[in-house]
């Protein structure tokens, strides 16, 4: 019997990545749900996440919505979005048929891309497997597919982009990325309207490159001299620049086009994961956060040269800070802490960063930590966001990449257990 | 012109102008201060701007005072900062621009350390 259930999850993955070649993403509900029959899976059903996370919504194939299917789930609150926000699976016992419902994460590496639903006739560990190697598939298979895929860029927003940020969000990289040495995450806000905010991070054998940008102006301009930024930072640095020299860079691009008329601000920093050495050049921005311990934080120090496109002349100092393991790395842009509440007093640096430590305290993944960060700010600004907030957080865990365990707990892989901060348990009882 | 900035002279002194700016500066409004600031500068080599009454900056803002302090030079003059605000000096420190321009306490000092019959200096 065990030989055929693990014939039955083998048959279901073999035959879901054959037929994945030549298919389009709407397609991938009703494929994968043929396949999975193979391992005792029916009634699958795939959500992906907006690009606020706020909701998870249903991608649907040719026939639509299937009947008595909620196209849209809210994230908080429910057995869905719990399986979303700490990465583990939930289940709920269906009425009538024998089985169980089970709600799992798709992780991308360490990107959260939705959720999974199945109705499993099996209720045992092996079920639990089959489910988590399916997901696994079908985040990879969406994000292979989603770059050309108009029908999930359309599913994945509940208002219409800015041109900034239809740009933006195809020249940065996922939200998360995690390996043994470190996890990285990122957001920003308003995720529909970005003028002149950009983020970036880089593997480069055992170096992580860290930017972040943000153009002046609120404006396509504005969202045009941060892409041409980006550009100008990514070209010089592939050619062999370093910190000081991709700076440079990024200055001469913007003047060469704007002729001292648009400027952009930005830190560009490395850190070397063999020795948790962090090396950063400040072009007129608000320095680095590093926050350790859970407790401690620190913005580092560092003689800014002049905004990139100013031409003030300001020399580029290279500052480097020694690391400990766990650190976190903050870069972060003024719509964070410059948001301004109901009495016109802002956000702040403290509220951001005692944010940050207590949220981590508590466990949570990092990139679910951030999710909530700017929600907390959102609230703050009474749902209205006046500039780009973005932040890029960086963890170092360590100079090894093989042992990932550590990584996988500060995201919220699958299988793991559930974080100690929280009283909610698994969802139902079959487990 | 319908700005919410507003820029008044304050005083001239032979070479020197001094310009109150009231309001924000910010993108919306930044053209008018580059555009009355480019003209004064068309008749005083040295402009100093009384920042007190400004109410908010933004990058575009800071921007416009980079570009007037460029424009400043090449005609052999200087564009002078007096009282920017906490929020302005924030901006001005975090950008390093602190280190550029020429930032006095208030415009009385400003006056001081720049006298009436102050000749442009020069580079």
């Amino acid at each position: 019997m065990d030989v055929d259930r693990e014939a039955g999850g083998r048959t279901m993955l073999a035959g879901l990545l054959h037929a994945s070649h030549l298919m389009p993403l709407d397609m991938l509900p009703e494929t994968a749900g043929e396949h999975a029959r193979a391992a005792g899976f029916t009634d699958l059903l795939i959500y992906v996440t907006d690009l606020e996370h706020r909701e998870l919504h249903l991608l649907t194939g040719p026939n639509g919505t299937p009947p008595d299917t909620p196209r849209d789930i809210r994230i908080e609150g429910t057995t869905p979005g719990r399986a979303y926000q700490y990465g583990w699976l939930t289940s709920s016992s269906p009425n009538e048929a024998a089985g169980v419902h089970w709600w799992l994460p798709i992780v991308d590496g360490a990107e959260r891309i939705g959720v999974l639903r199945v109705h499993s006739v099996y209720d045992d560990a092996r079920a639990r497997e089959d489910a988590d190697r399916l997901a696994a598939l079908l985040a990879l298979l969406i994000v292979a597919k989603r770059t050309s895929s108009d029908t999930l860029a359309k599913l994945i927003r509940t208002e219409p982009l800015n041109i900034g940020a239809e740009m933006a969000w195809n020249l940065m990289p996922p939200a998360t990325y995690a390996d043994g040495r470190i996890v990285i995450s990122a957001s920003l806000e308003p995720a529909y309207r970005i003028s002149g905010d950009v983020y970036e991070y880089a593997l480069d054998g055992p170096l992580v490159h860290l930017t972040i940008f943000d153009a002046m102006g609120h404006d396509n301009a504005a969202g045009l001299c941060g892409a041409l930024a980006l550009g100008a930072c990514r070209q010089a640095r592939r050619q062999g620049a370093d910190l000081a020299a991709k700076g440079d860079a990024v200055e001469a691009a913007l003047i060469e086009q704007y002729g001292h008329r648009r400027y952009a601000t930005g830190i560009l920093a490395t850190l070397d994961t063999r020795t948790g050495v962090l090396s950063w050049v400040n072009r007129g921005h608000h320095p680095p956060i590093i926050i350790r311990d859970n407790r401690w934080s620190s913005h580092l120090k560092c003689p800014p040269a002049h905004p990139m496109g100013t031409d003030l002349g300001l020399p580029s100092t290279v500052c480097h800070e020694q690391l400990q393991p766990g650190d976190r790395i903050v870069l972060y842009t003024d719509g964070i802490t410059e948001a301004r509440g109901a009495d016109d007093s802002e956000f702040g640096l403290e509220r951001f960063t005692d944010f940050l430590i207590r949220r981590h305290a508590d466990g949570l993944p990092v990139p679910e930590t951030l999710r909530r960060l700017i929600k907390a700010v959102l609230d703050y600004q009474e749902g209205h966001l006046h500039d780009d907030a973005t932040v890029l957080m960086c963890e170092w865990l360590g100079p090894t990449a093989e042992d990932t365990e550590p990584a996988a707990a500060l995201i919220g892989l699958l299988g793991h257990d559930p974080p100690p901060m929280s009283s909610t348990t698994r969802d139902g009882s079959s487990l | 012109m319908n700005s919410l900035l507003r820029i008044d002279t304050a005083d001239t002194r032979s070479q020197a102008t001094a310009l109150t700016v009231t309001g924000p500066v910010d993108l919306a409004n930044a053209s008018v201060l580059e555009q009355t600031v480019d003209e004064a500068l068309n008749h005083h080599p040295t402009v100093i701007l009384d920042l007190t009454g400004v109410t908010f900056c933004d990058s575009s803002g800071l921007n416009t005072l980079i570009r007037l302090r460029r424009r400043a030079q090449h005609s052999g003059g200087e564009l002078i900062l007096a009282a920017p605000p906490p929020q302005m000096m924030r901006m001005l420190r975090i950008t390093g621009a602190d280190s550029v321009f020429t930032i006095h306490g208030s415009l009385a000092e400003a006056w001081q350390t720049h006298p009436a019959s102050g000749t442009p200096p020069t580079e």
